[in-house]
């Protein structure tokens, strides 16, 4: 009785310290993955993660390059059957971002999840977004509105200054979350 | 009419809440609304929620304006539209009760469509004759998922095997590598899931040999508890994808608009919540219960013609398309148009006997008893008491259990000789055994008619062993092996041996001759799936005595073209019952 109850209730931090183990195991310092500068969870609770996400690898021409970016993971009890909630803690200006929130409008996160993605995957799916904005149903509506009219001079202006006035420039470690936050704090004051 | 693109999005360069202001009092009356619209309601990406705000904010704006009625409603308009649209896009059907519902007579169903279509009415009527019971399963789109996995586990309990369950857990452990190399899934991705299924094997097997309720309710609780159940269903879901990834070539064409086996398993077979689709049904069959030698009967509730329900068997075949395990469990789905329900086919409470398991066991038990009586005589007055309750078989009409004499018996005199001269009551346990061995000459006669028609299937060879001497020696070896299926049941061609001809010139009463026919053994009580199975059964029946052609075993009206069998109809009730209405 007490084995698949201590099954079902660890499944989500097991499966998340699995997939930070492969994480890290994949992408060493020497080989560090593209976008996903560090992924690491919060000291206080394992289904509470951090990410950097950094924009170098997507094309000039959508204006991202230069961004980096503090991402919040939540995970959620039901995971991997849910989708991990995942929000822009750096302010980004992007067609299916909420500016204010940061929360992120992209299907494989709602309705088009599946298990098999994975944390990884579902950041480098947010990655693939910057490059790909869609514009049907913006959640930030100015973007969306110049994407709509044409005006990708504009918009990629506009993203790139941005990108260098909330450019997130700490690092995470777990043992520095209280640096991190200091981080976010100095980002926000240079706004 | 109101057009939503292109939308001019200059007029508001703050867009939001503070410039649609100044536009109102200038609202154009509804002639202009057609030919063009005002720009602040063109614009699709204007959310309800903002416009409310608005319309809360220029209440007096609006009333001074002659038009405001109609502006009113044309942004009621264009607001419901974007309400029933995050409607619909947000919808969730209201799912109600546990995910693995309690098993519940089928009337139910019958019930349920008492007034939908009339071919729903017919079809559901028809169901109850045969399948009793059915389960009903949360259709919050892992339905057919869980319906199958759930079917799974339970009939894993069905068969009460505790080995089965060993060999099942070491089956899904060696599963983990199919999908991680024909899948291409990681380990972590799956390693949990597959956990929850192997800890639910493990607990069935400590429990079924204790106590087959609990292990039921065991199973009903893991299937209920939505973390463990959606564990497992997903596991299957990677398990049916692997396996497609593992056997390409057998599932490519059924896939629709040429997606391809990768793009088919993403969109339809990995993401939860996903309705299971015929080819995913057929890819878990395959992977999953397929290789156990259990079959699947899927019955098609729809409205397509036909008073019953169609049902498709899965089922391993080999080559020519013959079940190979034709005696295996079998599994019952109800489907009704994306929606899977578990059916059973048994009217016991909890435990059901799969297929006719007990049936052979008996069987085997009464051999071997009988087999103490051929070789030791002195044992006979205990056989005797044993032998009181076969005398039941008189019941059976055209059994007879009057001691023929020995050579009717159509065995080789060198046996039964020793036996006659030892005591009398032998002769008679050797008759009655002889005569007994069919165990139910009045239904296999009447339902297996290759025995009496010899020439029907000439091409089949007769098994050998019915021609050695051993099998006439004792009864023993004469029955079809334990494993094979009841000739009635499975719709296949009684063993048919030739060789009856030779029975027949040995014997001259023609009933021994059918008797003394291993091809005759047979259960004994005929239930009503089997006459079911007899009606559909297409050959001549003959029948050879006069007692059994009264008698209401005989199928024979069957074979008249013309035989309308009696049946209750709703609709026919209906009449009588509203006159009695009327005149009461």
């Amino acid at each position: 009785m007490s084995g698949p109850k201590t099954a079902s209730s660890r499944t989500p931090t097991k499966r998340i310290l699995t997939e930070l183990t492969a994480f890290s195991s994949a992408h060493s310092p020497s080989s560090p993955h593209p976008n996903i500068l560090s992924l690491v969870p919060l000291p206080s609770n394992l289904l509470s993660l951090r990410c950097i996400l950094s924009g170098h690898t997507l094309p000039p021409t959508s204006g991202y390059t230069t961004g980096r970016w503090l991402l919040s993971i939540q995970v959620p009890p039901q995971y991997p059957n849910q989708p991990p909630t995942i929000t822009f803690v750096t302010k980004i200006c992007h067609a299916n971002v909420k500016w204010e929130t940061g929360e992120i409008c992209l299907d494989v996160l709602k309705e088009n999840w599946t298990p098999v993605l994975g944390v990884v995957g579902a950041l480098e799916s947010v990655v693939r977004l910057l490059g790909e904005p869609g514009v049907d149903s913006p959640l930030n509506v100015e973007m969306g509105a110049l994407l709509r009219q044409g005006d990708t001079i504009g918009a990629r202006g506009l993203v790139g200054y941005w990108c260098g006035e909330e450019r997130f420039e700490g690092h995470l470690d777990e043992e520095e979350e209280g640096g991190s936050n200091r981080e976010e704090v100095r980002g926000r004051g240079k706004r | 009419m109101f057009q939503p693109q292109p939308t001019p999005y200059s007029p508001f360069s703050p867009y939001g809440l503070t410039a649609p202001m100044p536009d109102f009092p200038g609202f154009q009356p509804a002639g202009v609304v057609d030919n063009g619209g005002p720009t602040q309601f063109r614009d699709p990406i204007f959310s309800p929620v903002a416009s409310n705000s608005i319309n809360a904010g220029a209440p007096l704006t609006f009333n001074h304006n002659s038009n405001s009625h109609v502006a009113q409603r044309f942004k009621m308009d264009s607001n419901d539209i974007d309400a029933q649209e995050a409607l619909a896009r947000d919808f969730q059907p209201a799912l109600e009760g546990p995910l693995v519902g309690e098993k519940r007579s089928s009337l139910a169903i019958t019930e349920e469509y008492a007034k939908a279509d009339p071919i729903y009415v017919t079809k559901t009527s028809a169901l109850p004759q045969k399948y009793s019971h059915y389960r009903p399963i949360l259709g919050d789109g892992n339905c057919g998922w869980r319906a199958a996995g759930f079917s799974y586990f339970e009939t894993l309990i069905r068969l009460r095997n505790k080995a089965q369950l060993g060999e099942e857990i070491a089956r899904m452990k060696s599963l983990d590598n199919l999908l991680k190399t024909a899948g291409g899934f990681a380990e972590w991705v799956f390693e949990d899931m597959a956990e929850e299924v192997t800890i639910l094997l493990r607990e069935l097997a400590d429990l079924i040999p204790q106590s087959i309720p609990q292990a039921e309710q065991v199973l009903r609780d893991r299937f209920n508890d939505k973390a463990v159940s959606d564990s497992i269903v997903y596991y299957f879901r990677l398990l049916a994808s692997s396996w497609m990834k593992a056997n390409p070539a057998s599932y490519e064409g059924f896939i629709q608009n040429g997606a391809g086996i990768v793009k088919y398993s993403q969109e339809w077979l990995e993401p939860p919540n996903q309705e299971i689709d015929h080819l995913g049904m057929t890819l878990l069959i395959d992977a999953l219960l397929k290789p156990m030698g259990w079959a699947v009967e899927i019955v098609y509730l729809d409205r397509s013609d036909g008073s019953q329900a169609n049902s498709h068997i899965f089922q391993q075949e080999d080559a020519n398309g013959v079940p190979t395990n034709p005696a295996g469990p079998m599994i019952h789905l109800l489907y009704r148009p994306s929606h899977y329900d578990i059916l059973y086919k048994d009217h016991g409470p909890p435990i059901t006997i799969p297929q006719n398991m007990n049936i052979q066991v008996q069987r085997v038990n009464s051999l071997s008893h009988r087999h103490n009586i051929q070789n030791t005589p002195a044992m006979m007055g205990g056989d005797m008491s044993g032998m009181g309750d076969m005398s039941m078989f008189s019941c059976i009409p055209g059994f007879s259990l009057q001691p023929q004499p020995p050579s009717h018996h159509g065995f080789p005199s060198q046996y039964q000789q020793p036996l006659d001269q030892a005591f009398t009551p032998s002769s008679m346990s050797a008759s009655m055994s002889a005569s007994m061995s069919p165990t139910s000459p009045g239904a296999s006669s009447a339902t297996a008619p290759s025995n009496a028609l010899p020439a029907t299937f000439p091409a089949q060879p007769p098994p050998p062993s019915s021609l050695t001497p051993p099998t006439l020696t004792t009864p023993h070896p004469t029955f079809p092996p334990p494993t094979t299926q009841l000739p009635i049941l499975t719709h296949l061609p009684a063993p048919h041996r030739p060789s009856l001809s030779s029975h027949t010139s040995l014997s001259g009463h023609p009933l021994s001759s059918e008797l003394s026919s291993p091809s005759s053994a047979s259960s004994f009580r005929p239930s009503k799936y089997e006459w079911e199975a007899a009606a559909e059964w297409e050959g001549p029946v003959v029948f050879q005595t006069s007692t059994f052609k009264n008698s209401h075993y005989n199928v024979a009206h069957y074979n008249n073209p013309n035989f309308q069998p009696e049946e209750w109809t709703p609709e026919s009730e209906d009449p009588p019952t509203s006159g009695r209405k009327r005149s009461s």
